[in-house]
């Protein structure tokens, strides 16, 4: 080389930004250039003819040198280092750090010299690190959105997915990545909210390659192999990457839950909607100044309206449609009008007014109730309901004519059965006077007359006098026996509980002194209490007993049974005879008044006496009946309701 | 009539019924002296000495009345009233002699401060019998308070 060349060579050498360094095979400096200086901290003059060694890190040391011979067996002239991986070096302070190096060999003389060019990487490595951390929290951002992420280049490969993105379209499964993708178009199908299925090359996608920004699209996403559907919002727009290729971005967020409250909430408004346009109460809703600022349909109607074109929203305008009136006529002023009443701050219950309108001769009584209700956004709202009750009102009144009608009707039939009543009363008494009278004249001139004309009467003439008597004593006898039937119903009932035993035995004492029946035998078992008028159940046992003992008048002995049993909630007495007995098909004869199964001539009697029994029984909320078999006796029943326990 | 004491008023408008009863008081030996009223105003008239018995000595009064309920004019009950509501006659004893078996008459007539309420039987015997008892007992038996003359 030259001197000029040589100095030319230094030089450059010099001015390197690079650091060189030249050894020879055993690794010792023969050049370390100021840019070397400045790289490794120290002189030339420092480590010239030194190893090379203590610029190296440790772990290379013992190879390094290997390496060199390596490379100087090889013949290449030159090679970029590193291939292995990063190339560190070590400063005089012993601070390791990145380089870049090639090497080249040179042949001077017999000498081998290997010249190494340096480069201090580390800034750029830090550089490219604090990209990298940058890149990596951005993709931890992306990762972590709620919001799906997707990118795809305009010839439709895809680029990014992130996590969410996966996650929104069900793709869970890592490892089935590729084919998910591959067959995304055929399994979702994507529509719109009306059920629209929007076609492939209409998607997000396809509409952001062809240069449209979506903002909010919302779409139905739904899978076809399989019961799995979303609700997504899209959006996205066009962005280049790097290298200024376009590529579409697509934001993807999940509102199926969103949309699904909005739904139910619209739903529900829906709903409530309904039932006031359907309720039949009138609905009206007002602000505190006074503006309607909801009519249900109802409530238009009934005021006689058919929507809102009639500036009903204004209470002005309506005050002056309308009158009102209270159910005894008194015209209401419009100040005091319910409405008016609630905006002011009263509670309003059930007030019931007549309202007019007579343009279209509406007249009605409804029923206003109201109070003052808060919106959700806290303000203050008249709320009223009005529920027409014309009709109910009308029904009332009818009913109350009706009653009113009905009561002079009953007090009108009252008043003419008082009068059959008194009537009776009437009648009845005269009979017990009057009828008698003439009787116990017949009677009494017929004895007078056997008595006073004795002599001059012939034996015939006296029987038939006795017939005459006997006749009229019959008919008082009647007439007595009809009164005290007929005053049976009259009488009031004194419920107590008897002891049966001496009702049974005062009537059989009556008996006796009437019949003056010497063989009359009584069996009598334990008895019931029973619960009654006493009077009148004595004059029950009285006739009972009393038939028994006339109908067994020709037997040679009269045998009277008397018992009783409880059945259910019935207490069940008997009286049994073993007398004339009766043919069990006039049974039914039996209780009626005057109704009589024998002749006179065999045994005497009105035949009131069963009625009577029957009369008092019935009085009783008893039953009464008889079981009997001609001429081998009968046996009479009687049931009362067993009563208060005894 | 007028010397003996009198003895019964007896008030009954049946002609045959003041037959029968008088003939049943007769066969009992209890018609010394009988006054007859044809009703209940002539009734009052003779024991209140007015009317056509004006005349009358107030303080022959009977020892007994006999008074039928159903009477023209002023009727038993009425009569009873004021008899027994008046200083004078309200010691007399009265028995009702009647056809009537209402209840009603029966409760009024001893509301009312009656001595006897007999109903007439239609058995002229009957009749007979409960006459001459009532007499035998109200006329004989019976204890009668003092009159004021003697107190």
């Amino acid at each position: 080389m030259s001197p000029l060349n040589e100095a030319r060579l230094a030089g450059i050498v010099d001015s390197a930004m690079d650091a060189i360094i030249s050894v020879d095979k055993e690794q010792r400096i023969m050049l370390f250039n100021s840019a070397a200086e400045t790289m490794f901290d120290c002189a030339a003059t420092e480590v010239l003819g030194q190893s090379l060694e203590r610029f190296l890190p440790g772990h290379v040391r013992t190879h390094h040198g290997h390496y060199i011979e390596e490379f100087g067996s090889k013949g290449v002239t030159s090679r970029r280092m590193g291939s292995l991986g990063t190339l560190t070096a070590v400063r005089s302070s012993g601070q390791e750090f990145p380089i870049e190096a090639s090497i080249s060999q040179a042949q001077a003389g017999d000498q081998q010299v290997f010249t190494v060019i340096l480069r201090d990487i580390s800034e750029r490595q830090l550089a490219f690190q604090a990209i990298q951390e940058r890149e990596r929290r951005l993709e931890s951002v992306i990762e972590n959105l709620a919001e799906g992420l997707i990118l795809m280049t305009a010839s439709g490969e895809t680029l990014h997915w992130n996590q969410a993105a996966k996650r929104l379209h069900d793709f869970t499964d890592p490892a089935q990545w590729d084919r998910q993708l591959a067959e995304f178009h055929t399994v979702f199908e994507l529509s719109t909210l009306e059920g629209e299925v929007i076609p492939v090359e209409q998607w997000p996608v396809p509409r952001i390659l062809a240069g449209e920004t979506l903002r909010d699209w919302v779409l139905r996403l739904r899978r076809l192999d399989r019961d799995w559907e979303r609700i997504f919002s899209y959006g996205g727009s066009l962005i280049s990457d790097h290298q200024g290729q376009p590529v579409a971005l697509l934001g993807i967020t999940d509102i199926t839950e969103r949309h699904q409250a909005k739904q139910a909430l619209q739903d529900s408004e829906n709903r409530l909607s309904a039932v006031t346009e359907n309720l039949s109460e009138g609905l009206i809703m007002a602000d505190l100044d006074g503006r309607l600022i909801h009519w249900n349909k109802a409530g238009l109607e009934m005021h006689g309206y058919h929507d809102l074109e009639d500036g009903l929203g204004l209470w002005s305008r309506f005050a002056t449609a309308f009158e009102l009136y209270t159910l005894d006529g008194t015209p209401v002023p419009p100040e005091q009008w319910p409405l008016v009443r609630v905006l002011s701050g009263e509670s309003l219950g059930a007030l019931e007014l007549r309202i007019r309108r007579p343009d279209i001769s509406l007249d009605r009584i409804f029923q206003f109730t109201g109070d003052i209700i808060v919106d959700v956004s806290g303000k203050p709202l008249a709320f009223m309901t009005i529920t027409d009750v014309t009709e109910e009102r009308m029904a009332q009144n009818k009913v109350h004519e009706l009653n009113a009608e009905l009561e002079q009707r009953v007090a009108e039939r009252t008043a003419q059965l008082q009068r059959v009543n008194d009537d009776l009363e009437a009648f009845s008494y005269s009979v017990s006077h009057d009828l008698r009278a003439p009787l116990r004249a017949i009677d009494g001139f017929s004895l007078g007359l056997v008595e006073d004309y004795h002599e001059q009467l012939p034996a015939d003439g006296q029987r038939r006098l006795g017939i005459v008597r006997r006749s009229a004593q019959r008919m008082g006898k009647l007439i007595d026996d009809l009164l005290a039937f007929s005053q049976l119903d009259r009488a009031s009932l004194n419920k107590v509980i008897l002891e049966t035993r001496s009702l049974v035995d005062h009537a059989v004492n009556q008996v006796q002194s009437a019949y003056e029946h010497p063989d009359l035998r009584l069996e009598i078992a334990e008895l019931l209490p029973s619960y009654g008028d006493a009077a009148l159940l004595r004059q029950v046992w009285i006739n009972l007993i009393s038939n028994a003992v006339k109908y067994s008048s020709q037997r040679p002995e009269t045998v009277v049974e008397i018992g009783s049993r409880s059945e259910g909630t019935e207490h069940i007495y008997y009286v049994k005879d073993y007398g004339a007995g009766f043919e069990m098909q006039y049974a039914d004869k039996l209780f009626g008044v005057f109704q009589r199964l024998h002749r006179q001539e065999d045994f005497e009697g009105t035949g009131v006496g069963l009625a009577i029994v029957k009369r008092v029984i019935e009085r009783h909320q008893g039953r009464v009946w008889a079981e009997a078999e001609l001429d081998k006796g009968a046996t009479f029943y009687f049931a009362l309701p067993a009563g208060v326990a005894v | 009539m007028t010397g003996s004491p009198l003895e019964i008023l007896l008030v009954e408008d049946s002609p045959e019924d003041l037959e029968l009863t008088l003939r049943a008081l007769r066969k009992g030996k209890l018609a010394n002296r009988i006054e007859v009223a044809r009703d209940g105003a002539e009734a009052l008239d003779f024991i209140f000495c007015q009317g056509q018995y004006s005349k009358r000595r107030p303080d022959d009064l009977p020892r007994l009345i006999l008074l039928d309920i159903k009477l023209p004019k002023v009727d038993g009950l009425e009569v009873l009233k004021q008899l027994k509501s008046h200083p004078a006659t309200h010691q007399i004893p009265v028995v009702m002699l009647t056809s009537s078996q209402e209840q009603s008459d029966l409760v009024e007539s001893y509301r009312l401060g009656v001595n006897s309420y007999i109903v007439k039987p239609v058995n002229f015997e009957g009749f007979t019998e409960a006459v001459q008892k009532l007499g035998f007992y109200w006329l004989l038996l019976n204890q009668a308070p003092p009159t004021e003359d003697v107190l």
